[in-house]
């Protein structure tokens, strides 16, 4: 079962783990937090604990110039720095940063309880990279496609060649979607016939559908996203408060965990696309990536770390991973289960073999069953203090929400009955939209 | 037409929730830009801050302080805007500290790591004056500011700049060791620093 969130660091997330004391073997956060000081103008900025899970002001930059930025290679000595955070912060918002600027927010386990619970039970990857240094697009791409056609996210159909879906469908390998709003993948325009297909299911079955036993062998999961549909989005894209996603993540673990005869053979992976701005102290490794444009794009290192929990019964117990990770990780995993001695595709294989290697997430297994009882998380409310600002009547600028609302439209314009019985909701969501637009005058 | 607000806070308020300030904001028209800001970013304790504000409707002014570590206090100030209330307005915060440090990433000149910049005007104001600086970068470093200069060994303090401005430019120089020369990748921070007693 494969949950991918949007946009937030290792640290941002889970460095609280040592930073609290509560995981000290994860390479999170540790006092004193001046030693990951970011530079900006003179002023040096320390990463803070977040008081209160709030929506932020501002998306943070996470384009693959504002990453660049964010690692801030050494002139002298060549070396990652990782203290271009709040530069790239300032540049992108046009805002002086605060002291307490946003990139260095930490959250403490007060405020993502559901994820702080998960990591401390099962097993945490301190050393899981997001594929290429850049941002949702070219990252997802790589995550469910084993390749990457364009190297940062911009108003576009983005190419599907190598997709998980057919590369399932071709070794018969049984697979569904459960998606809690309108799916990303509608933005590969071949994936469409599944996206409209059988095969993608309304979030709301799952629980029922793992309690039933109607599973098969793959699960993906998508939250609902920021920028697209009716509803709460819980995909934990900046500027959105956190507390949806950890609400949503209980909801999947607790779906996960709800039949004994599923659960035994069950790993659940939870992982980010990429950092989404958030500061990481850990300088990702050299890798290097190409994109399959027709001018092809070079990327030479990883991406910035993000938060990687594998939860099953076959890892041990409150254990941290730290082999080299990024998103093919899953996909090297799939294929020694599912096609064994046949790598997921070679071009895929002789990547991962650079050096430093990177691993496939079954080196973090255990060969023996453990946690065979899975352990409950709180069952307290998460309050979500949210405001949504502007966004429901100012149409979107940036690539991800314009290219998820331009597919919506083009989905609902060419597929009008399947999409009505798919994403009912889009059409109350684009005509309210609208309506709002247009008495704002912003159409 | 917008209109521009300013209100002057002194420093001798409670230090935990200093108070909740409701100020009447006019204006004439429904724009949606506004403007809020809180100057300077940095203060010592009993200084003053200038906030001002571009609004239309009534707002209210939220001013807290949180802390961090134990020499650290942060004075928060939020605009909340009940007319605009899905809105966020980015909270300003203002740091209070007796001191701070100057921080940059050196570049290679010759057979030196040299640093040549202006300091962040909006972040230290025009008021902070200087009473000592430290060097902090682990290294010898000669430092010149406001026509005046200094070479400090490691951990050492100067009073050279005594009454002078924290703003304006800034230039660090430190040499290279030979093993430094030979291999630039042996220089393990690239960093150049010092700390300032206000």
């Amino acid at each position: 079962m494969l949950l991918m969130f949007e946009n937030r660091s290792f640290d941002h997330m889970l460095g609280h783990l040592s930073y609290q004391g509560l995981q000290p073997l994860a390479d999170g956060l540790k006092n004193p937090l001046a030693q990951y000081e970011n530079l900006y103008k003179g002023g040096a900025y320390l990463p803070f604990p977040i008081q209160t899970d709030l929506q932020l002001p501002f998306d943070l930059p996470h384009e693959f110039n504002e990453v660049k930025i964010q690692l801030a290679r050494s002139s002298v000595n060549g070396k990652l720095n990782m203290d271009g955070f709040v530069e790239a912060y300032a540049m992108k918002t046009g805002q002086q940063p605060n002291p307490e600027s946003e990139p260095m927010g930490f959250f403490t386990d007060k405020d993502v309880p559901v994820t702080s619970f998960l990591a401390r039970e099962f097993c945490t990857c301190d050393r899981w990279f997001s594929s290429v240094p850049s941002s949702t697009q070219p990252n997802r791409s790589m995550a469910f496609c084993g390749e990457i056609p364009v190297h940062q996210t911009k108003l576009q159909g983005l190419s599907a060649n190598g997709n998980i879906f057919k590369w399932m469908n071709d070794h018969k390998i049984t697979w569904r979607v459960y998606h809690d709003g309108f799916s990303f993948f509608t933005l590969y325009p071949k994936l469409w016939r599944y996206v409209l297909g059988p095969k993608f299911r309304n979030y709301k079955h799952l629980y029922s559908d793992m309690l039933n036993n109607d599973v098969p062998q793959v699960i993906l999961v998508e939250p609902s996203y920021h920028g697209i549909g009716p509803g709460q989005p819980n995909d934990n894209h900046a500027p959105l408060a956190i507390g949806w996603g950890e609400d949503f993540l209980r909801k999947t673990y607790q779906a996960a965990i709800v039949n004994p005869e599923v659960w035994k053979e069950l790993l659940m992976v939870v992982y980010y696309d990429e950092h989404g701005g958030f500061y990481d102290h850990v300088p990702p490794p050299a890798c290097k990536s190409t994109t399959t444009e027709e001018v092809p794009f070079n990327f030479d290192s990883l991406g910035v770390r993000i938060p990687g929990i594998l939860i099953s019964p076959w890892v041990r117990p409150g254990s941290v991973c730290n082999e080299l990770f990024d998103h093919t990780s899953v996909l090297q995993f799939l294929a020694e289960k599912f096609t064994p001695g046949i790598p997921y595709s070679p071009d895929l294989e002789a990547r991962a073999n650079q050096s430093p290697k990177i691993s496939s997430i079954s080196v973090a297994l255990s060969d023996q069953q453990n946690l065979a009882d899975a352990p409950q998380p709180d069952s307290a409310p998460i309050l979500v203090r949210s405001v949504l600002g502007d966004t429901t009547c100012t149409p979107p600028t940036e690539g991800i929400p314009l290219s998820f609302e331009l597919s919506a439209r083009d989905l609902m314009a060419r597929f009008p009955e399947k999409v009505r019985v798919k994403y009912p909701e889009l059409f109350r969501w684009r005509d309210e939209l609208d309506l709002a637009r247009k008495r704002t005058g912003q159409v | 037409m917008k209109k521009s607000t300013g209100l002057k806070f002194n420093q001798q308020c409670s230090p935990l929730l200093i108070g909740l300030v409701i100020v009447s904001l006019l204006a004439a028209c429904r724009s949606k830009n506004y403007h809020f800001d809180v100057q300077p970013k940095t203060i010592k304790a009993n200084d003053s801050v200038f906030v001002s504000w571009e609004n239309n409707r009534n707002g209210k002014l939220l001013i807290y302080d949180t802390y961090f570590g134990d020499d650290i206090i942060y004075r928060n100030f939020k605009l909340v805007d009940p007319g605009h209330s899905k809105r966020v307005i980015p909270p300003v915060q203002v740091a209070i500290l007796n001191k701070a440090r100057i921080v940059f990433h050196g570049h290679l000149s010759n057979d030196s790591l040299i640093v040549s910049e202006q300091i962040d005007k909006v972040r230290f104001g025009n008021k902070l004056i200087i009473n000592s600086i430290i060097n902090t970068s682990g290294r010898d470093l000669d430092i010149s500011h406001s026509g005046r200069s200094v070479k400090l060994a490691p951990d050492e303090e100067s009073r050279i700049f005594k009454g002078t401005s924290v703003n304006g430019l800034w230039q660090f120089r430190s040499a290279l060791s030979d093993k430094e020369k030979s291999n630039s990748e042996l220089i393990k921070d690239d960093k150049l620093s010092v700390l300032i007693s206000f």
